[in-house]
């Protein structure tokens, strides 16, 4: 067998930057959940809710007719903002809403639980680590694709629907009534998006397996949610409780950025604090985790 | 400066566990065999060279530089002991994505990475999803990963392991060759009568140090004091035994039903064999050595 048929050439290709080099970790960890056919089905149940959305301000402007839905959305849109489209709400609603809640956490603990986890897990980290990239810029690559494929859900739905609603609508009105806070949410909701995968993602380097990565994520947001709720009832009025996990945390982070009030308006600097400390302390674990030497197997 | 992989004083502990004591080694170009039993320390010693374990003690040295340095990590190419990649993608893909991440522009990886798995004979299932592939066409996505970008130095973790005998016949070839255009090779095997034929030169481990280094000869010479089994067959066998206990060299024959076997011990031992096989009454059909493999220079070296 030959190889090298045209002589040993040695390093004659020129070295391409470091972000050109790991632009294929990005793209391949945006494209990995398309590779199965269960990962298509999954992507799409979990954009239900933003189709929702999409199908409810398509009601709205008239486009779709379905029975007596226009009649029942109007009725709805009185009593609900969420259901009004022209409501900073209707928009917020992916961060609120019991379905959109679930579709955000399994998306997480498929895709980003498992980008850097399944790596160790097959040792794939070793081919990487001898290969002219970085952990730092591994991670990064990683979180990002990872951030590209949750935003499609969370960010990309949305401003499609936005696009949508002002292209279909029959005069300007719903732009004017929209453009003041949409470009406010959906720079809360990638700011949203990013902090959460970016947790996820540092579950999956932390975690021996894919799975340990996923169920840590799991415990983390239910447990947390589920541990905060009954501090809170035993300790009334001290809101830090409701913060300490990430998911609600965050949410908060995203309707301070927005200019929203929710309803449980507490201070958006409990939920920095408790973010900054899940951030922070599995930071230190990350970068322990990752580093080229010892940081396999 | 010639390609080169280095080991000087190199000691790993892992813990309490001392996977290597004091290893010294000064590889060059052609094919090196490293031998030794499980937990021996072998992988330990190729994943220093990889860059992927940090020494406890000692350095080493890709091409004159540490292996952690960018400059060395793109002259060396490593072939991990796993054959689990990405299953969901095509071997192409795979090997196209790994030249990316080695610093190639993407159309340059492409071609790079189709002409890389036609040479590995790869090119009709080049396409097809890793996940289908057999254990061996596995083996030839993880060499070609680790030869694509044309490295200097290239660490071989048991290519061999698991091969049917036309794949270990294949990739030996492969291994052989990059030998021969002054790659810089390390393979490491537990296939050693395969590894004999691939390697030139060997390093022999042993509970984490090296017990010898060279070529087989080399090997052999170094257990002077151990007598060397040599294998004479003839129609006559008591006649030859006969003949063969007058040769003082000799030290013990045993017949058995396949020849006579004899140990002998110092020199001019195989001019007198030769000289009786040259007499009339044809005594001796063949004179076999049997020692002077891989298997049996390391079975002493360890026993």
């Amino acid at each position: 067998m030959a190889i090298y048929g045209t002589g040993y050439r040695g390093l004659d290709y020129r070295q391409n930057s470091m972000a050109a080099r790991l632009l294929p970790i990005v793209w391949g960890e945006y494209r990995a959940l398309f590779r199965r056919r269960m990962g298509v089905v999954l992507f799409f149940v979990c954009l239900g809710p933003a189709l929702f959305n999409l199908a409810t301000v398509l009601l709205q402007m008239g486009v779709l007719q379905i029975g007596g839905a226009t009649e029942r959305l109007q009725q709805l849109r009185s009593i609900n903002p969420r259901m009004d489209g022209t409501r900073i709400e209707f928009f917020l609603s992916l961060l609120s809403e019991p379905p959109s809640f679930l579709a955000f956490l399994v998306l997480t603990a498929v895709v980003s639980c498992r980008s850097i986890a399944k790596d160790r897990e097959t040792r794939a980290l070793e081919i990487y680590w001898t290969r002219c990239v970085e952990p730092r810029g591994y991670f990064l690559a990683k979180a990002l694709g990872c951030f590209l494929l949750l935003g499609t859900v969370t960010v990309a739905a949305p401003l499609v629907t936005w696009v949508l609603g002002c292209l279909l609508a029959p005069d300007w009105t719903y732009l004017q009534a929209t453009l003041g806070f949409v470009p406010r949410v959906l720079a809360a909701l990638a700011i949203f998006t990013a902090i959460l995968t970016g947790i996820a993602v540092m579950f999956s380097a932390v975690a021996g397996t894919a799975n340990l990565a996923s169920i840590l994520w799991f415990s983390l947001i239910v447990g947390a949610a589920a541990v905060g709720r009954v501090l809170a009832r035993v300790f009334p009025g001290e809101w830090w409780f409701k913060v300490i996990n990430p998911w609600d945390a965050g949410k908060r982070v995203a309707e301070w950025i927005c200019g929203y009030t929710p309803v449980e308006n507490y201070p958006v600097v409990d939920a920095w604090i408790a973010l900054g400390v899940v951030i922070g302390g599995l930071g230190i674990l990350v970068v322990r985790r990752t580093r080229r030497f010892e940081g396999i197997g | 400066m010639s390609a080169s992989l280095e080991f000087r004083q190199v000691s790993k502990w892992y813990r309490q566990v001392s996977a290597l004591i004091e290893v010294s080694a000064a590889i060059g170009p052609g094919v090196t065999g490293l031998v030794g039993q499980n937990g021996a320390g072998k992988t330990t010693l190729l994943k220093l060279a990889a860059g992927l374990l940090r020494p406890s003690l000692g350095e080493v040295r890709v091409c004159g530089e540490s292996p952690r340095a960018p400059a060395a990590r793109r002259r060396l190419g490593f072939c991990p002991d796993i054959d689990r990649f990405y299953e969901g993608l095509s071997g192409r893909t795979f090997v196209t994505w790994m030249l990316r991440l080695q610093g190639y522009s993407r159309a340059s990886a492409g071609r790079t990475a189709s002409a890389m798995l036609q040479q590995l004979g790869l090119a009709h299932a080049m396409d097809r999803k890793i996940a289908g592939y057999s254990l061996g066409m596995r083996q030839r996505v993880n060499l070609a990963q680790a030869l694509a970008h044309e490295p200097e130095v290239v660490v071989l973790d048991e290519p061999l392991t698991g091969l049917d005998p036309v794949a270990r016949h294949d990739i030996g070839e492969l291994v052989r060759e990059l030998g021969r255009r002054g790659v810089v090779v390390v393979v490491s095997s537990h296939v050693l009568h395969e590894l004999e034929h691939v390697a030139d030169h060997f390093v022999l481990m042993h509970q984490g140090r090296v017990t010898a280094e060279g070529n087989l000869r080399q090997l052999r010479e170094q257990l002077a004091d151990r007598p060397r089994e040599v294998m004479v067959r003839g129609p006559d066998a008591r006649g030859l035994a006969s003949r063969l206990s007058q040769i003082e060299q000799v030290e013990r024959i045993e017949i058995g039903a396949t020849g006579i076997t004899i140990a002998v011990r110092g020199a001019g031992v195989f001019e007198q064999l030769t000289a009786i096989g040259a007499e009339p009454g044809d005594l001796v059909h063949e004179i076999r050595v049997l020692d002077d493999s891989l298997e049996a220079v390391f079975g002493y070296l360890v026993s």
